[in-house]
């Protein structure tokens, strides 16, 4: 077993050396994702020292705050784990080759647990271990404690895993490997909405106007927490109970109900989701497509046209077609488009003069052209190493990144324009306002676009099995900041026509940008698509 | 219709093709060499996925560098690995690709059912390509290469997961496109598949093209009148090879 984590350890180990793009952009990336828990930790500590200066139990309040951390990172590991685990334990390539070899085969399935829960580490790396640092660093515990964070991460990591890899077993018996992977990671992308939108509604001050955002009953209703006798059945609990006996006020002897349950649930699940994926590996494996599927041809060539199809229409209705197939992509999306219309619906009553008149709609275009970066990105990698057949037919780069750049607008737009028509509505805003704010936000969402293929011809993966990684991390951190960049530069264009009154010449300006934006992209995308050397 | 000129290809200080010259017309050539030999690199240069470090490319007259549209209106081209799009159904495949070839949609769909039935996906055409087996991915890609009816055919390991009936469907095939005076381009492995159904035969080895021609010719090239292409090309690229092998045999 240690060989085959070993190997992976390895694989890993080799992309990241080996990987493209080795240059000082991806170091600075690296070492932002390393610093990142780092400042997580920071700010949890300045946390803590506020709450020391507050009337209340403050150690039993970091206490709950930890737990409330955990046990919400607990949920998000398991719902994430579903769809890593159908990947790693039913449908990766290296499956077949293991399972020929003798090896016991409770072997393959117990690494491929350990490969799983180390999958989902960088979740637990930005979620988790920042509270857990600081609630040590807040207590001045000694070195035994955070020895002792590794094995518990690693007890932590896995039982979720365990749970995540148990209900896999469930839906792939149930059904095709590849609809329960695209079920999880619906089910994933509810849990992540559901999440957001419990703490934007659960903000006090949502409800009442008069409120600040910080209340103190907040804080007493935290403290209420640890008297719930529920919450002592989660592994959270058990972590930071058994962490806490390292604490300089803790003792050692309260440490082993929370160890026992951590190695009891750990063992337990461990031997249960082995057996189950044992045994749905050794079920039948699932036919691969039925006989009774497919195309009536004669129907169709009576009534096919004896035209070709217009080009761009038909580039335009692959790429839909593809994302309305695929629930990654789909459900990234609806989740930005849900966001945009929660926005537009709760949002205050806006100013009526001023430059915050304007805010709102800066949000909206923020919002909505991050559905346009973001699909756009993906646009390009998300074409895999199918792009073969685009490069080596007679077809101008320039049409495809057109179609591309098409989709993405007509996407975020819509989103955009429905989430206009609902603030609109919702405001009382008069209809006359809607034709000027739409084509300023319209040219905002094609920036975005324009973008997003930029950064997606550069920095895309072009690799279709790499679930989660079509565009590399620092391609993620350039879109991100590319974007961040421009709605700065064209808020600070808006706003300074506004505050001189000259809005008719920032307008211009604003075209102008965007415009410069908009053929820098669409310009560089394609050129960089046409020189690439397809050396796969 | 393919000619190159001093076709040269380097990847950093190595070189992967090494000043080609070729000319193919209205034939059924194949491409012959062990791996790593250059035969994908030389591939991928013709259908203009990779750009030559030195060297011309003519696609039926037309300089794949200048006009690499027009060039590649010619081409139809199997790669080595079928990755198509996963999420389109087989049929929605192959109508896209004759969609950006710009062939009217009636004339696509008949094409499209002659070699579905060819190949035997009639049944499995509206289902995701995802749910395929390789074999089926190797077919789809095959009709999508056929289906603009192209001047140039070039095919990477076509037979490569195809079963025995598919296999023999391809080779009639391809055969039946030369008498229509097409030029057939194909890289293979399999030895037999050259001897029994190529014009001509081009070796290549270490990105240097070490002999090109008919089989007869190539055995008198060769000075090995009784011997077969294996032991042509065997002789060509590496003698020391079988010389090895039965040495690893008898230290055993």
């Amino acid at each position: 077993m240690w060989s085959l984590l070993k190997i992976r350890w390895r694989c890993v180990v080799n992309s990241l050396q080996r990987s493209r793009g080795k240059n000082k952009a991806r170091r600075i990336a690296l070492l932002i994702a390393i610093l990142l828990p780092f400042w997580f930790t920071k700010q949890n500590l300045a946390l803590f020292s506020a709450w020391q200066l507050m009337p209340i139990d403050h150690d039993l309040l970091i206490g709950n705050y930890v737990r409330l951390s955990l046990l919400a990172l607990f949920m998000l590991l398991f719902f994430a784990g579903i769809s890593i685990a159908i990947h790693t334990h039913f449908m990766a390539k290296d499956l077949t080759l293991l399972m020929s070899q003798p090896i016991p085969r409770w072997q393959i399935m117990a690494a491929k647990q350990i490969e799983t829960a180390l999958a989902n580490f960088l979740l637990f790396l930005y979620l988790g271990l920042p509270a857990l640092l600081a609630s040590g660093l807040h207590h001045q515990a000694g070195w035994l404690y955070y020895l002792m964070l590794v094995p518990a991460t690693l007890l932590f990591l896995l039982l979720p895993t365990q749970l995540a890899i148990l209900l896999s077993s469930l839906m792939v018996s149930l059904l095709s490997y590849h609809r329960a992977r695209r079920w999880a990671m619906a089910l994933f992308a509810a849990v992540l909405l559901l999440f957001w939108g419990g703490f934007y509604f659960m903000q006090l001050s949502r409800y009442d106007p008069e409120s600040s955002s910080f209340q103190l009953r907040n804080l007493q209703n935290l403290l209420g927490f640890s008297t719930g006798t529920v919450q002592r059945l989660f592994p959270s609990a058990w972590i930071s109970g058994f962490l806490s006996a390292f604490m300089p006020e803790g003792s050692l002897s309260s440490l082993w109900p929370d160890l026992f349950a951590l190695l009891g649930g750990v063992s337990i699940l461990g031997w249960l989701a082995v057996r189950a994926s044992l045994a749905v590996w050794h079920r039948d494996r699932h036919v691969a497509v039925s006989s009774k599927n497919g195309v009536d041809f004669s129907s169709r060539i009576s009534s096919a046209s004896d035209r070709p199809a217009p080009l761009m229409r038909s580039l335009f209705t692959k790429d839909i077609t593809l994302i309305r197939r695929d629930i990654r992509i789909t459900m990234q999306t609806a989740i930005y488009i849900g966001m945009l219309c929660v926005y537009s619906l709760v949002m205050p009553p806006i100013d009526e003069k001023g430059f915050s008149s304007m805010l709102p709609y800066v949000g909206l275009g923020s919002l909505a052209g991050l559905i346009a970066l973001n699909l756009s990105a993906l646009l390009l990698p998300f074409e895999g190493l199918s792009f073969i057949y685009l490069k080596s037919a007679s077809l101008s780069m320039r049409k495809i990144v057109t179609a591309k750049l098409l989709t993405a607008v007509a996407i975020a737009g819509i989103a955009m324009t429905a989430a206009l028509l609902i603030l609109l509505f919702r405001q009382r805003i008069s209809l006359a306002l809607l034709p000027a704010v739409w084509s300023i936000l319209l040219l905002s969402i094609c920036s975005a676009s324009a973008i997003g293929l930029w950064i997606g011809a550069f920095y895309g993966e072009f690799k279709w099995e790499r679930v989660n990684h079509m565009l590399t991390f620092t391609g993620q951190l350039f879109s991100f900041v590319g974007y961040a960049l421009y709605v700065f530069a064209a808020a600070l264009i808006l706003a300074g026509g506004f505050y001189i009154e000259m809005t008719a010449v920032a307008v211009f300006l604003f075209l102008c940008l965007s415009s410069a934006v908009v053929f820098c992209g669409t310009l560089n995308s394609f050129k960089r698509l046409d020189r690439i050397d397809w050396s796969l | 219709m393919i000619f190159t000129d001093n076709l040269t290809k380097f990847f950093g200080q190595t070189v992967a093709v090494d000043s080609l010259h070729l000319e193919v017309d209205k034939e059924l050539f194949v491409f012959l060499g062990p791996n790593g030999a250059g035969k994908s690199t030389t591939i991928k240069m013709l259908t203009g996925l990779l750009n030559p470090t030195h060297g011309h490319i003519k696609i039926g007259g037309i300089d794949l560098h200048r006009d690499p549209l027009g060039a590649k209106q010619l081409i139809g081209y199997v790669p080595e690995q079928p990755h198509l799009y996963e999420k389109l159904t087989g049929s929605e495949f192959v109508l896209f690709l004759a969609d950006i070839r710009r062939i009217p949609r009636r004339e696509a769909l008949r094409r499209m059912q002659r070699y579905f039935e060819l190949f035997e996906l009639v049944d499995v055409s509206a289902g995701l390509i995802e749910e395929y087996s390789h074999g089926m991915k190797q077919k789809i890609a095959l009709v999508s290469a056929l289906i603009s009816d192209p001047q140039v055919l070039i095919l990477d390991e076509p037979t490569v997961g195809l079963d025995p009936k598919s296999a023999h469907n391809l080779k009639d095939l391809l055969r039946h496109l030369v008498s229509r005076e097409r030029t057939v381009f194909m890289s293979t492995h399999i030895l037999e598949l050259a001897e029994r159904m190529c014009d001509r035969i081009g070796i290549i080895h270490k990105g240097k093209l070490l002999a090109v021609n008919t089989l007869d010719e190539l055995r008198r090239q060769v000075a090995s009148q009784a011997g077969t292409l294996e032991d042509i090309f065997l002789q060509l690229t590496d003698e020391q090879e079988p010389a090895l092998g039965q040495q690893i045999f008898k230290a055993r």
